[in-house]
């Protein structure tokens, strides 16, 4: 069976004054209806813009390389040039929903103006039959007093019940691809707890396959069915979602978890990845960890071991100078 | 009274609220009837959803919000300064003692001051050295503290990462020497992995300086791992308060109970046992009366849902302190 979408060897390079910058670099993944696959990792380690890759959302100085493919639905997205193929995705085939609802919704414009707007667009619907499925949407996602929250702006809303908006907007189209980039991080732990169970219950429901991009590794555990680590553009670990957070092997998943306080268990020290993410200008050759890596390998050290990606159980991948420092400890 | 720092007696806050010009004069109970006590050299917890007054009573206890009624009491070793009734010599005195370190160090540091002149700022602004080489070897001292490298102080704001510029927030906060410091959400805009480095920072610190902390946070896991104490606030109430791995093997409130339920698991067998709290928190313009909690308690008593039981604390075990809606 094929998948839903499959992702090949994307580089994403943008151009600036200071040079290019490789924000993505060789990257795989796939996703299946029904499925989750969460994306981890630090502010800058491409996660987003992988995912607006998908919707061709990266801004005009961006530059993909030539034998990238994005196959969604048996279709190459980088290939949709022109303004009508792009609507089939952007809103159609896939929704996105970001961080900041604050900023997502237009605030001069109601609420379900705005839901009705995009409806019109990619179905064949009068504004009628829209208002009725924007309102039916927004009861679905547990916003009380549906019918008048229609009617009102997103300042009048509260962080949670805007986060329920957009999920209920992203999904009236009724998407096959869902983008989630961090929905849950600017929430509070109980409304976040609200907000990760209802989208559980809707992936169930319309078998979407989702992109649950966070850099909370217990957030991923909660909803993810398969994971990727990503590090300054490159994915350094893939694998189910068990597998990588019960038995990681590379040193940056490692690190990642040790950094986690962990709430039951209050005796174990703090461990910080010691060192920055470097800038994308200046991308270490060979291993993009190593800058940073605690137990390199030699070879590792002076970058001449390439990246390449070695599976090491049935389904889990590693990056291969991450296994070899993986077993240093 | 000889090893506490700051006593908090009955504070409470509030803000005059009006819709428009023509409507009633409302008020915003953001905190109300706060007692706590922080001992010397102790890692002072704050912990609640947003809207609960966590960040109103660090400003009220820095004097940087008017309270209105209760008092404040800051515990110097030769006298106590009542941050209700002082004067500007002693304000003056009290900020030198008592700072603030902020959440986000990308707004918090000016982009057109070197790290040096933002971390000589409260020097020169409070008059505490005499010359300039005194203030160099200060910033100088109090940098290598914050294990910033010395000769990036000339640098700008832009050429640091996010954990490199909370590293010169908490450098400024220190440079004059203070007793006190009020940390508002001050990892919160970080990274996990640099989450650590300035946790482990703050407390290394904490020894080396003498200082003792109010640390605000949304996060239970980070304030469980550094607090010594922690209080749990919900819409201007503290509703649990107790040391803190007390507090947390041992929950009492029912909203505490919730809050460390909602944290995500990192074990991906051990999903959804998150106990879920309907609704969001009220406005503080018109809390429910009796139990702040009662709107979104999962298992309400008989009593307390008609908002009968008052809101106060009772010591169930000793310094470990629950709400007596909850408690009973």
């Amino acid at each position: 069976m094929s998948h839903l979408l499959e992702v090949k060897n994307l580089d994403v390079k943008f151009d600036t004054d200071e040079g290019r910058i490789t924000a993505v670099e060789n990257i795989s993944l796939s996703v299946d209806q029904g499925e989750v696959l969460g994306i981890v990792g630090e502010s800058g380690s491409g996660k987003s813009v992988t995912a607006k890759s998908i919707m061709k959302l990266n801004p005009g100085n961006t530059s993909y390389n030539e034998d990238a493919e994005i196959i969604l639905d048996n279709e190459n997205v980088l290939q949709f040039t022109s303004k009508q193929d792009l609507k089939k995705i952007r809103g159609g085939k896939v929704s996105m929903i970001f961080q900041e609802p604050m900023a997502s919704f237009a605030p001069a414009i109601k609420i379900g103006a705005q839901m009705v707007e995009q409806l019109l667009i990619h179905k064949n619907i009068n504004k009628e039959e829209a208002k009725s499925i924007s309102i039916n949407m927004l009861k679905r996602v547990g916003i009380a007093d549906a019918e008048k929250r229609f009617n009102q702006y997103a300042f009048e809303l509260s962080g949670g019940m805007r986060q329920r908006a957009m999920i209920a907007m992203a999904l009236s189209t009724m998407p096959k691809l869902l983008l989630a980039d961090e929905p849950t991080t600017a929430l509070d732990v109980t409304i976040q707890a609200q907000v990760i169970n209802l989208i559980k219950d809707i992936i169930k429901e319309y078998q979407m396959g989702v992109i649950f991009i966070t850099h909370d590794l217990g957030v991923i555990a909660q909803v993810a069915d398969h994971v990727a680590v990503m590090y300054l553009g490159s994915v350094v670990e893939k694998g189910p979602v068990n597998e990588i957070l019960k038995n990681p092997k590379h040193p940056y998943t490692k690190g990642l978890l040790q950094a986690l306080p962990d709430i039951n268990n209050l005796d174990a020290p703090l461990s910080p990845i010691p060192g920055n993410i470097p800038s994308p200008l200046d991308r270490p050759t060979g291993c993009v960890f190593r800058t940073r890596c605690p137990h390199h390998n030699p070879e590792g050290k002076d970058g001449k071991i390439e990246m390449k990606l070695i599976e090491v159980e049935p389904g889990h991948w590693v990056d291969q100078c991450g296994i070899k420092c993986g077993q240093n400890g | 009274m000889g090893d506490n720092l700051i006593s908090v007696n009955n504070v409470s806050v509030n803000f005059d609220y009006q819709e428009n010009f023509i409507s009633k004069k409302q008020k915003i109970h953001a905190v109300n009837n706060i007692n706590i006590k922080i001992k010397k050299g102790s890692f002072f917890g704050l912990v609640g959803e947003s809207g609960s007054g966590k960040t109103t009573l660090g400003r009220a206890i820095l004097g940087a919000n008017k309270i209105s009624s209760g008092n404040v009491i800051f515990h110097d070793d030769e006298r106590d300064y009542d941050l209700t009734d002082m004067n500007k010599q002693d304000l003056k005195e009290y900020r030198k003692k008592a700072q603030l370190i902020f959440q986000d160090p990308y707004a918090a540091l000016s982009p057109r001051m070197t790290v040096r002149d933002i971390i000589a700022e409260p020097l020169e602004v409070m008059r505490i050295t005499n010359s300039r080489q005194e203030t160099d070897e200060r910033v100088r001292d109090i940098a290598s503290k914050c294990r910033l490298n010395i000769e990036h102080l000339r640098r700008f704001p832009h050429a640091f990462s996010g954990g490199q510029r909370q590293r010169i927030s908490i450098a400024r906060a220190l440079v004059s020497n203070p007793k006190f410091i009020v940390a508002d959400e001050s990892v919160a805009a970080l990274d996990v992995s640099i989450q650590a480095d300035i946790l482990n920072l703050l407390k290394q610190l904490q020894t080396e300086l003498n200082l003792t902390y109010l640390f605000i946070s949304h996060d239970l896991s980070v304030v469980a791992h550094v607090c010594d104490v922690v209080a749990v606030m919900y819409l201007g109430h503290i509703v649990e308060m107790g040391p803190s791995r007390e507090l947390f093997k041992n929950p009492k409130h029912s909203y505490t109970k919730a809050l460390l339920s909602s944290i995500p698991s990192i074990d991906p067998e051990k999903r959804s046992e998150a106990i879920e709290l309907k609704g969001e928190i009220p406005s503080a313009l018109n809390p429910p009366p009796g139990c702040v909690f009662r709107t979104r308690c999962p298992n309400p008593g008989v009593d307390c849902k008609g908002g009968e039981i008052k809101m106060g604390l009772i010591e169930v075990e000793p310094g470990h302190w629950v709400d007596q809606c909850c408690a009973l």
